[in-house]
Formats: structure tokens, C-alpha cells, sequence
């Protein structure tokens, strides 16, 4: 347990000002008095300011889920403040983690209270607030601490630019929502003039063709339907260098701030999404809709841990998808076992897209025992093998496009939709 | 070390280290000068004490000089002493200010202005006890009459201060 202690202030005042005062009732120096006269009041201040009351210090953060980029304030609570007339605070510098100020030290008189500023520069979990506290009593006579607060967990959630795409999913099969159907329906998409049925409703009549035509005719539409997305992300590695929201993107940066994004899309179209993290821990959020559902899938992406799964191999992975569902595979597709999970998707029917996650400029990270020609060789090689498995994912109809932003997906997915409207050749029995 | 400091610590080294300099010359033009080694060894011991102001080095820096006034001095009272007491206290307030907290730690505006004012009206000490001994001069009343009152306060000050039992000392 600390207490108050006496400071190196304190103790310089009293042995200077003693030594003269002593010199000076030896010796006889008035001249020496004078000198150290006001060292002896400063002491003598000091020892009177000396603390009797043990404070109580505890740090506080404003929020406990925050997106990258954004900023809040670790406040510092101390109790009581009657002996205290400075607070000194150094905050733990951590990986991915901005402080104001920036070397995260701050002093600050105790009735005037500052915070620092603390802003996570990228998604995942992160501790905040964890500093050492110093208190000193009025005078610096007495420091009390310094003691180590510890901090906060905090859930940095991906930040995800919203966009509103313009382009149908391919499959649509909900009951209600924005894509157009397949099927006829109650929506406003024009689909075609049809003889009048009993059950259609009196102002779908089109009285133009069914005066022409001698019986009734009405207007048809396409229903409108809400569609099925399944995210599936690869997190068996983290490739390139990470620098933050404002920094370089590494291969899990970009799939995860692409699968909020995606996401954040979709469920404000009011469709349903699915999430599945190829990780160590498996991370999974069933299909569902609403700012809540969005919000459960954030947190998930934010407890991602890259690494390959212990239980079962990445291409024996059961994806739970929903029939119609389309699929988004968000990988750097440098495993073998991605590239066949994808295939196994199409294979059954669903619309597959792959988001290309590698970097450009990403360079996998070699031990210092490792001969750096031999290793960059090795990545050549490597990019070489990924971008067969590109092409031939490509060939077996799985469209591969690299994340440029929130538009990314808008022209394939226009592109599948128009696709699934096309009338499909029956091979049944002749 | 450098590499971290703030303008403002780097203003606080430069008062540390200068202050004890400044009283131990405070006295040349008055014919009270110092020797070069002394003045080599104050210097030597200011640096270390700008370089380390939360650790005792000070104390024997300010203790050189407060020697050298006793020694050479002797009971002349020139006006440097007024110069050469705030030196001190500039040191000192300058180190107590830089020991607030690591080297990164920028001054904190308001406490440096606090400490200012302490500092301005501590040291105004200084020339009132000036002016006072130097009236008494010629009087029947010794020097010492004056060291002894100042003495005895101090006593009473330190033994109050130490002695008063508070919360803390009683395991409360």
C-alpha cells in the first residue's frame, strides 16, 4: 500500500536551510541568514501542508465500445482532495492506441481537472486508461505514489464507411424488403399486363388494354424482397503491416473494415446477414436484421484473433448459409483450403463473390535467421500459386474483385442479379 | 533524456542550473570572489542537478555555496546576498517544478504561476531580513541575536510540523 512520502523538494529545503542556519548561529553570519531564509519558510510551509488523509484515486473512460478513429476521455477521480494540490499522470503508450497528449504524460492543479484523450487507431480489443498516478500534497512537500491504475477493455469495432448500394441481390427470397423479385408480387417494379384473376386488386385494372381487349386486364409487379448475405472472413493470417485508420492497411485491416461495411450496407437495407470467421475461435452471428444484429456482428469482428482453426480443417467448415443466400468470401486467398471452402459454396448453388483482402504492398514477415532473397523469393512463388487460384475460382464462376471502398460489390453484384433473371435450361428427362 | 524534454523543462534545467551559479558570483563585483575551483565544482554540481533535479546533488550544489558565504564572506552583509538567496530559490522552486513528474512532463502553466508567486513573495523575505540586520548594525544588538531568533523559529516550526500526530501517522 502507498502513502505520503516526503519529496527530494522537501528534503533539500530543510538540509540546505538547517546547514546555513547552523553556519550562520556558529559562525556568526548574518549574510547566510539572508540566504537561506526563504528555503526555511518553503520547508517550514511544506512540512505544515503535510497530508492526514489517505486519497483514493480511480480512473474512468467515458465509453466502452468505440470505433476506430474515434476518440474519448480517461478521466482520473480522486477522493478526498483536501491534501492534494497536484495530480501527475503518465499513461501506458500501447500499440494502436493515440493519447493527447501525445507522450500521454499530464499534470494538472487537482480543482482544475484535465483528461487525456485516448482514440484506438485500429479494431480489435484494447486496453485503455492504464497509467500511473502521482498526487502531491500543497508545497511538494509530500508525494503520494506513484500507483498503476489499470485500465479499461475496450471494444474497438471496425469503422465502416456507409454507402447505399444501388445494385438488386441476385437472390432475393425474404418476405419484405428492398430487392426486386423474381416472382410477382405487391411491389412497383413493372413486370407485365396480365388478364385479370380473382383476388387482384380493382386499381391494378388497366382499363386502356381491357377496353382493346374485351376483358380485364391488369398491371403486374415484381415483389420485393429482402435477400440473405453470408460473410464469411479469413482470418488464418495477418499479412502486411498495420498502421491504423490513417495508416497502412494490413490484409485483416482491410477484410474487416470491408466485412463491417458490407454489413452495415445490407442491414440498413433491411436484408439479413450472417457472419462467419475462419479463426482459432470460430467466430459466428447467425442471420438476422436490425441496428442491434449490426452492432452483434461488429463486436465479433472486433474480438477476431488471427490464426487457422484447431477443430476442423478451413475446407471441412460447415457456413450454416440459408438457401438463396449470397455469399461474400473476404480473404487474401492464400490458403489452399479458402479457395476450396469458396468452390464447395458455388458448387451448391449460391452466389459466391470474393473480396480480394491482400495489400499491395503487403510482404509477409520473415525471422531474422531467414535469408531475405530466399524469403522474397518464397513470396513471389506464393503470389504466383494464389493467382492460379484466383483464376481458376474466376473460371468456376466465383468473381474475385479487390476492396476499393464501399462500392466494391455494386457491379458484380448487378451482374449475379442480372444473371439469376436469365431463364435456366431444364435438364430433366427427355 | 533530451530527446523528451518540453521547452518548458528545458527552461527549467537552464533556472536549475544557473541559480546556484548565480548566487555563488552574486558577490564578485562587491570584491567577494570566488575561487575557480569552487567555481568549477558548483557548476559541475548544477549540471547534476539540472540533469537530476529529484535527487540530493542540489542540496550539496546550494550547501557549496551556502559554504563559500560563510567562509569568505564572513559578517560583511552586501547587497548580493539579496541576488544570491533568490538565485537559490530560483534553483530550487525550478527543481521542485521540474520533480512534478517525468521529463516528458510539460510545466503545467497554472502551478508554475502558483509557484511563481510563492516564489516572489518568499523571497521578498530576503530583502525585509537585508534591510533589518543592516539597521541593527552599530546597535548594541549582535548579529547572532537575529540567527538565534530565526534559529529557534525554525525549531519550533520543524518540531510542530513533525510532531503534530495526524490520521495517517495513527494507521487510520
Amino acid at each position: 500500500m502507498t502513502r505520503w512520502r516526503a519529496t527530494a523538494a522537501l528534503s533539500r529545503a530543510l538540509t540546505v536551510a538547517g546547514v546555513g542556519i547552523g553556519v550562520a548561529l556558529v559562525l556568526g553570519r548574518p549574510a547566510v541568514v539572508v540566504l537561506v531564509a526563504p528555503l526555511v519558510i518553503i520547508g517550514a510551509a511544506a512540512l505544515m501542508a503535510k497530508p492526514r488523509t489517505e486519497p483514493r484515486v480511480s480512473a474512468q473512460t467515458s465509453y466502452a465500445v468505440l470505433h476506430e478513429g474515434q476518440g474519448t476521455t480517461a478521466r482520473l477521480r480522486v477522493e478526498p482532495t483536501d491534501d492534494v494540490e497536484f495530480v501527475t499522470r503518465v499513461c501506458a503508450s500501447a500499440a494502436h492506441i493515440a493519447l493527447k497528449p501525445t507522450n500521454g504524460c499530464l499534470g494538472h492543479l487537482v480543482e482544475d481537472p484535465v483528461p487525456i484523450l485516448v482514440s484506438p487507431r485500429r479494431w480489435g480489443q484494447r486496453r485503455i486508461g492504464e497509467e500511473k498516478v502521482g498526487l502531491f500534497s500543497p508545497w511538494a512537500g509530500y508525494r503520494w505514489g506513484p500507483v498503476a491504475l489499470v485500465g479499461r477493455e475496450v471494444s474497438v469495432l471496425p469503422a465502416s464507411a456507409t454507402f447505399r448500394s444501388a445494385a438488386a441481390a441476385p437472390n432475393p427470397i425474404g418476405l419484405i424488403g428492398a430487392h426486386r423479385s423474381r416472382r410477382d408480387g405487391d411491389g412497383t417494379e413493372f413486370s407485365s399486363i396480365r388478364e385479370f384473376h380473382s383476388g387482384d386488386r380493382m386499381r391494378r385494372i388497366n382499363w386502356r388494354v381491357s377496353l382493346r381487349s374485351s376483358a380485364l386486364h391488369v398491371v403486374s409487379t415484381r415483389s420485393e424482397e429482402d435477400t440473405a448475405i453470408l460473410l464469411v472472413v479469413d482470418a488464418l493470417a495477418d499479412y502486411g503491416l498495420s498502421g491504423g485508420i490513417d495508416g497502412t492497411q494490413s490484409s485483416l485491416d482491410v477484410a474487416m473494415r470491408a466485412a463491417g461495411a458490407i454489413a452495415e450496407q445490407y442491414i440498413r437495407q433491411g436484408d439479413r446477414v450472417s457472419l462467419r470467421v475462419v479463426s482459432p475461435h470460430g467466430e459466428y452471428v447467425g442471420y438476422g436484421a436490425g441496428s442491434r444484429h449490426l452492432r452483434r456482428i461488429l463486436g465479433q469482428l472486433s474480438r477476431v484473433r488471427p490464426g487457422v482453426p484447431h477443430e476442423v480443417s478451413v475446407d471441412r467448415i460447415d457456413f450454416r448459409t440459408a438457401a438463396g443466400s449470397m455469399v461474400v468470401v473476404l480473404s487474401p486467398m492464400l490458403s489452399e483450403g479458402m479457395a476450396t471452402a469458396a468452390v464447395r459454396l458455388l458448387r451448391r448453388g449460391l452466389p459466391v463473390i470474393v473480396v480480394d483482402t491482400l495489400p499491395a504492398d503487403a510482404a509477409p514477415t520473415v525471422s531474422s535467421e531467414t535469408d531475405p532473397t530466399i524469403g522474397r523469393l518464397a513470396w513471389r512463388m506464393r503470389l504466383v500459386e494464389r493467382r492460379q487460384v484466383l483464376d481458376r475460382l474466376a473460371a468456376a464462376g466465383c468473381p474475385v474483385v479487390p476492396w476499393n471502398g464501399p462500392r466494391t460489390l455494386d457491379v458484380i453484384v448487378r451482374r449475379l442479379a442480372r444473371r439469376a433473371q436469365l431463364p435456366r435450361a431444364g435438364v430433366g428427362a427427355r | 533524456m533530451t530527446s523528451y524534454l518540453t521547452p518548458g523543462g528545458w527552461a527549467l534545467r537552464a533556472v536549475i542550473a544557473l541559480g546556484p551559479v548565480v548566487a555563488l558570483l552574486a558577490a564578485t563585483p562587491e570584491g567577494f570572489a570566488p575561487p575557480v575551483w569552487l567555481i568549477v565544482l558548483v557548476v559541475l554540481a548544477s549540471l547534476g542537478f539540472a540533469y537530476l533535479p529529484e535527487q540530493y546533488i542540489g542540496s550539496a550544489a546550494m550547501i557549496l555555496v551556502v559554504g563559500w558565504w560563510s567562509i569568505d564572506v564572513r559578517d560583511a552583509m552586501p547587497l548580493a546576498v539579496v541576488v544570491a538567496s533568490g538565485g537559490l530559490l530560483a534553483s530550487h522552486v525550478a527543481a521542485t517544478l521540474a520533480a512534478y513528474g517525468p521529463r516528458a512532463l510539460a510545466p503545467n502553466r497554472p502551478l508554475v504561476l502558483r509557484w511563481l508567486r510563492r516564489g516572489v513573495l518568499v523571497w521578498l523575505v530576503a530583502p525585509l531580513l537585508w534591510l533589518t540586520i543592516d539597521a541593527q548594525r552599530g546597535h548594541t544588538t549582535p548579529a547572532s541575536y537575529w540567527v538565534a531568533g530565526l534559529a529557534v523559529a525554525l525549531v519550533v516550526a520543524v518540531t510542530a510540523a513533525t510532531l503534530y500526530p495526524t490520521s495517517l501517522d495513527q494507521g487510520t
